[in-house]
């Protein structure tokens, strides 16, 4: 009980990472690290910072890099995914330090994976059987404790609760109101629900205009919401959705071109408010003009904006504000994986909020 | 209500007395409390929970953080110097300040203690804390490979 009264605080205050190592110095010290309580009260502190922590990036031979978003040069360390048949898994969204991975080759089964402890289970989906939905989502309900996995198609949408092992359908106007035959944007996680966009017109898939509709799905009450769409987007003009300090944000300018500027917008407390203007006209870093060669990744501790760009987003640059400058780049894929760059390879970074043991259920 | 200027005494569980201004006294909870509590004439606090030897160590951080006109500088050259001490030393300030409710002296131990096995090999920490391995050489095997990047 005594060395339980010390080591708990101690415990309590380091990473996963050195609690890992750390289970080996005796089996009290295990016993400790492995309580559930004690994981609980661990994963309550790592939640409660919702500003991205690390970035996944998927290299060429399958596995992925851990880096640390404020400093991306380096790699942390490089990890396989644990699913052997599972090859080029891709990530179909993130929360928290939970990744939803899936495979081109089947439709309906989905991995949930927590990419910290490297903890995953499997998955399938009952529904539609070789169809992909347009969209795929995944986000964390704290009243319930329960993690929520939620896949849009043509006429329906279904939630899926990992704790509960159960799977529930469900559809309302905005499903049926707008044609789906187009996929959804990337799923964007916030604290309180999962954002996409879809357009009416095909050529603006991905992106949000006067033609497009911006949806959600509300934690709280498991229900899929249209989003008022913002007072500054017009129809000369494109954005795209992103996730800031847990909020959901949206980036763009005129025509989608950022020589005009890039103006970055976040949702904060009811109301949004333009978070930088960025003159990105003399800049050489940038010599694709269009937004879809553009990733917000995150904001750093300081307030400076990753963005992932180029041609196939190969290159990570930081930009400061408060300098108005571009601090660092940095190619990601560099060496010998340059060969296999090829046209219309695109290279996905998941953005990881938290370093925490997290997993819905037991494995 | 003992009356003010006055000074406390606080008696250990191996009958060490230390005397100690109120106004330091008090700025504990518990101590507070007991105060309140206790016959105004005697004036003395036991204290069940703590020998003399860690409360004299307990007295003299106190004392030096309550010292006036002491500036951050020496504190911290203080703290550093009142830390060098063994791994139960600091074990048993711990238990102290834990059951003198003193949030500051907690917090510190603590670091010290974070600050001592924090990238320290398992080795190490085993020998830091007078910690016997327990574990058979197949069960650490297992363990380990599991988890084999976080010892990357």
């Amino acid at each position: 009980m005594e060395a339980y009264d010390i080591l708990f605080p101690i415990f309590i205050r380091l990473s996963v990472k050195s609690l890992l190592r750390f289970q080996f110095v005796s089996k009290l010290w295990n016993a400790i690290i492995s309580d559930k309580e004690f994981r609980k009260i661990h994963i309550d502190l790592s939640k409660a910072s919702s500003t991205t922590k690390f970035l996944l990036v998927q290299t060429n031979d399958g596995a992925f890099e851990f880096r640390d978003l404020e400093n991306p040069k380096i790699v942390m360390r490089k990890q396989k995914f644990p699913l052997k048949r599972f090859q080029n898994p891709i990530a179909m969204g993130s929360c928290d330090s939970l990744v939803l991975m899936k495979t081109c080759m089947d439709d309906n089964e989905y991995v949930l994976w927590n990419s910290y402890t490297n903890v995953c289970c499997i998955f399938l989906c009952p529904y539609l059987k070789e169809m992909s939905p347009h969209g795929c989502g995944l986000c964390y309900d704290s009243d319930d404790d329960e993690c929520k996995v939620i896949l849009i198609y043509t006429s329906f949408y279904v939630v899926y609760y990992v704790k509960r092992n159960k799977w529930i359908k469900k559809t309302n106007d905005v499903i049926t109101l707008y044609p789906k035959s187009l996929e959804c944007s990337v799923g964007i996680s916030v604290i309180g629900g999962v954002f996409w966009s879809f357009s009416s017109l095909e050529i603006l898939h991905q992106f949000i205009n006067t033609y497009s509709t911006i949806i959600y799905f509300d934690v709280k009450t498991d229900e899929l919401k249209e989003f008022p769409k913002p007072y500054f987007v017009s129809a000369y003009q494109l954005f795209r959705l992103t996730s800031l300090k847990g909020c959901v944000g949206l980036y763009g300018g005129l025509y989608g071109d950022i020589t005009f500027g890039l103006d970055v917008w976040i949702m904060e407390q009811g109301g949004w408010t333009l978070l930088i203007k960025i003159n990105i006209c003399n800049n050489s870093y940038f010599c694709d003009r269009s937004i879809s060669n553009i990733v917000i990744l995150g904001c750093t501790r300081n307030g400076e904006i990753l963005f992932q760009i180029g041609r196939s987003l190969e290159r990570l640059v930081m930009y400061d504000p408060k300098r108005r400058e571009f601090l660092q780049t940095v190619c990601i894929f560099e060496d010998s994986k340059h060969d296999s760059i090829s046209e219309d390879s695109k290279y996905d970074i998941i953005p990881i909020c938290s370093e925490s043991f997290y997993f819905p259920i037991e494995t | 209500m003992m009356s003010l200027g006055k000074l406390i005494t606080l008696k250990t569980n191996d009958n060490e007395e230390f005397k100690l201004d109120k106004t330091v006294a008090v700025k504990l909870e518990i101590i507070k409390n007991i105060v309140q509590d206790v016959d105004c004439t005697s004036n003395v606090i036991p204290l069940p929970n703590i020998d003399g030897k860690t409360m004299t160590k307990v007295v003299k951080y106190w004392k030096k953080h309550s010292e006036e006109g002491v500036t951050e500088v020496q504190l911290k050259n203080f703290d550093q110097d009142f830390l060098k001490m063994s791994h139960s030393e600091l074990h048993d300030v711990h238990l102290a300040a834990k059951y003198l409710d003193d949030n500051q002296l907690k917090e510190v131990i603590i670091q010290e203690f974070l600050d001592r096995i924090k990238g320290k090999p398992i080795e190490e920490i085993r020998e830091v804390f007078g910690i016997v391995n327990d574990y058979t050489p197949e069960e650490e095997e297992e363990v380990r490979r599991e988890n084999a990047w976080a010892f990357e």
